[in-house]
């Protein structure tokens, strides 16, 4: 079913923490609670395989990103995801039944003293990691890559759907987020735009 | 056609002595109680009168309007019984309500959990009808089922809840002002009241992204709205330590007998009067206005070292300069505090202004023989930095915004709720010899113990004073 990995896939595997022992032999995602959507037809593709499942406009925005691209495993939701950026920051967002996930990305601000921002209880991609709920909002923030995301869950039914009430689904989908290399593209069509070339 | 016109142009002007009516009404009326204070029994508040947002407009297109909370307000379900469009809803002052008890944890809550927006209400409680508007220009990011996500350049994100008649798409650039939707009451089927729920999602340094307080920035925000003036908030008299051209220390500053040094000690205006030469003085204390045995010769009386060098409008910094001498016997030690003085009506120490304590710098200067010191300064031990009960809690220092000397600078902004440095040193007296606390300061005031300059190590007393920052930021933290 899977029958190659990338090596960044390989690599960003590894990296999650509860995968690491799996690493070499189960390429999975995070499984997701049952009642996820998502986990019924989750894989992880290969990372060029994300990038062009994107529409044009939201591969264009992700490409002009300022900051290290995380995207969704799943293919199907990437396919719906809007992308947007600006000169500090990226955005993704999608529908996904009566959820709406929303992953807001800025720079990281660093702690003055080094140590985790305060809250940060929990462990996320190996990272420190807090888990906010604020009007029916779950969210899940951490930093890496010296980038702080902060992944939202926005359900139809804020105070009934798990997905919203539990952090399990939430800090799941974030683990399973793909790290998408978006520069070799921005770095062509700037060659591109240097020589006179398309766009 | 001529007579719809006319009426078209009479409506107009009729709108527009309406708002003005409007305006001027609220203008009169406007108040707010402070940052932080709830309405009894709903939990406590974050005191914090950092504007995390300066220049943002208000998110709804007109007044009046009214923060307050939903749940301890007329009708809410912790409140008194009543409709939610009770009048006793939509009144001034305002309350802040971010922070109110809630089971959602935030760390920048008080108690850990909380409320972490703002609930704003229109100007009566019909829903559908109040516009809501772009509070800056931006990117519409999210849309969800009841939210509206606007992100600005930096990175800053605005949420707009609770929301009908959503008239923008996700990707969709809009400009400060433009119709996003409408107040009401939308909440996925879940019972609330028409208002309008805003958020700021932003880094916080040392907590990270998070849903930032809001209620400053809408004051302001409002107070623009109205053409009001914005109303200043926090002690009349306050400063910051920033820059000695001493290192940090209860070093001992040595000097031959008899002679003095010159140097100067650098202050950040965190209060809300304007300090002018003649006026604000650096004073002897612990106790106050004692003579002082370390006077120099320049100092303006036994127990005022120096007046402020110059205009320093809040935010921004100025110093005191001044000499220190040594006894004219060899050996004597001899011990001074200061504090900042505005001349005949407070020191900063005082109980209702911002500090520094009376306690917190100090000078040590030793009388040594001429042959001891090799034609240079000496100093004789470590660093000795007291916070002192001084520092506030992270995000409420209002020490932050833009200095310059004399421009008036926005002294309540804060990008991340700390202390921020900006500030342009003035650049006279003493030397190039000065230290400061990084880009920090001590956390909310002066933590300094000033002695004379030193002819070497300075590397080491900036790395002393900077792990020692850490622990005292660590202690504070936890």
């Amino acid at each position: 079913m899977r029958k190659s990995l990338s090596r960044r896939s390989l690599e960003t595997l590894t990296i999650v923490p509860f995968m690491g022992l799996l690493s070499a032999c189960q390429p999975t995602p995070p499984s997701l609670p049952a009642n996820a959507a998502l986990s019924a037809n989750s894989q992880i593709p290969s990372v060029s395989g994300l990038r062009e499942r994107l529409a044009p406009a939201s591969r264009d925005a992700l490409t002009r990103s300022p900051l290290p691209v995380l995207l969704f495993a799943n293919p199907a939701l990437v396919a719906e995801t809007t992308a947007t950026s600006g000169p500090a920051w990226y955005a993704l967002s999608v529908r996904d039944g009566e959820r709406t996930i929303a992953l807001h990305v800025v720079h990281e601000t660093p702690s003055r003293d080094g140590s985790p921002p305060l809250g940060h209880d929990l462990r996320v991609r190996r990272a420190p990691a807090m888990v906010l709920y604020n009007e029916g909002v779950r969210s899940v923030t951490w930093s890496e890559s010296s980038a702080t995301y902060a992944l939202e869950i926005e359900c139809a039914r804020p105070f009934e759907d798990t997905a919203c009430t539990d952090r399990a689904y939430v800090m799941a989908l974030a683990e399973s987020l793909q790290r998408v290399e978006f520069n070799t593209v921005n770095s062509q069509t700037n060659s591109a735009l240097q020589q006179g070339g398309v766009r | 056609m001529k007579t719809s016109r006319r009426v078209s142009a009479i409506a107009g002007v009729f709108t527009a002595l309406s708002a003005l009516a409007w305006s001027d009404a609220a203008h009169a009326q406007f108040a707010y109680r402070p940052a932080g204070e709830l309405v009894s029994g709903s939990g406590r508040g974050r005191v914090d009168a950092t504007v995390y947002v300066p220049n943002m407009r208000y998110p709804l297109e007109s007044g009046p309007s009214y923060l307050n909370s939903q749940v301890w307000g007329v009708g809410g379900s912790q409140g008194p019984g009543g409709s939610q469009c009770d009048a006793r809803n939509f009144g001034y002052p305002w309350r802040d309500n971010y922070c109110e008890s809630r089971t959602w944890d935030m760390p920048m809550c008080p108690a850990g959990q909380g409320h972490q927006g703002q609930d704003i209400r229109a100007a009566d409680c019909r829903a559908g009808v109040h516009n809501v508007v772009a509070v800056a220009d931006g990117t519409i990011t999210s849309i969800g089922s009841y939210s509206v996500y606007l992100t600005t350049a930096d990175g800053t994100r605005f949420d707009f809840l609770h929301m009908s008649n959503v008239a923008v798409r996700v990707g969709q650039t809009v400009r400060r002002g433009q119709v996003v939707g409408r107040v009401s009451n939308q909440f996925g089927g879940t019972p609330t009241t028409v208002h309008l729920h805003f958020n700021i999602r932003k880094s916080v340094s040392g907590f990270g992204s998070v849903y930032a307080p809001t209620y400053m920035s809408l004051i302001r925000a409002y107070e623009s709205l109205l053409g009001t003036p914005p109303t200043p908030t926090g002690p009349r008299f306050a400063a910051t330590f920033v820059m000695q051209s001493f290192p940090f220390a209860s070093t001992t500053l040595s000097l031959p007998a008899g002679t003095e040094q010159r140097g100067f000690i650098e202050f950040r205006n965190t209060g809300i009067d304007t300090w002018r030469p003649g006026e604000v003085f650096l004073g002897t204390s612990q106790p106050r206005d004692r003579v002082s045995p370390a006077r120099g010769s320049d100092w303006v009386s036994a127990a005022r070292p120096s007046s402020i060098d110059r205009v320093v409008a809040p935010g921004a910094t100025g110093r005191f300069n001044f000499s220190l001498r040594a006894s004219s016997t060899v050996g004597v030690e001899t011990s001074e505090y200061f504090g900042l003085v505005r001349e005949s009506v407070a020191w900063f120490s005082d109980p209702t202004q911002g500090g520094p304590a009376d306690n917190v710098v100090q000078v040590r200067v030793r009388a040594v023989a001429a042959a001891s010191m090799d034609g240079g300064v000496r100093v004789d031990s470590g660093v000795a930095i007291d916070a002192g009960g001084n520092a506030p809690d992270a995000g409420q220092a209002p020490d932050a915004g833009q200095a310059s000397d004399v421009d008036e600078p926005d002294a309540e902004s804060s990008e991340d709720g700390g202390v921020e440095d900006a500030g342009e040193a003035p650049q006279d007296a003493a030397s190039g010899d000065a230290e400061r606390f990084g880009d920090e300061g001590l956390p909310g005031g002066c933590g300094c113990r000033t002695t004379a300059p030193t002819q070497g190590g300075r590397g080491a007393w900036v790395l002393t004073g900077l792990a020692l920052g850490w622990v005292l930021r660590r202690k504070r933290l936890g």
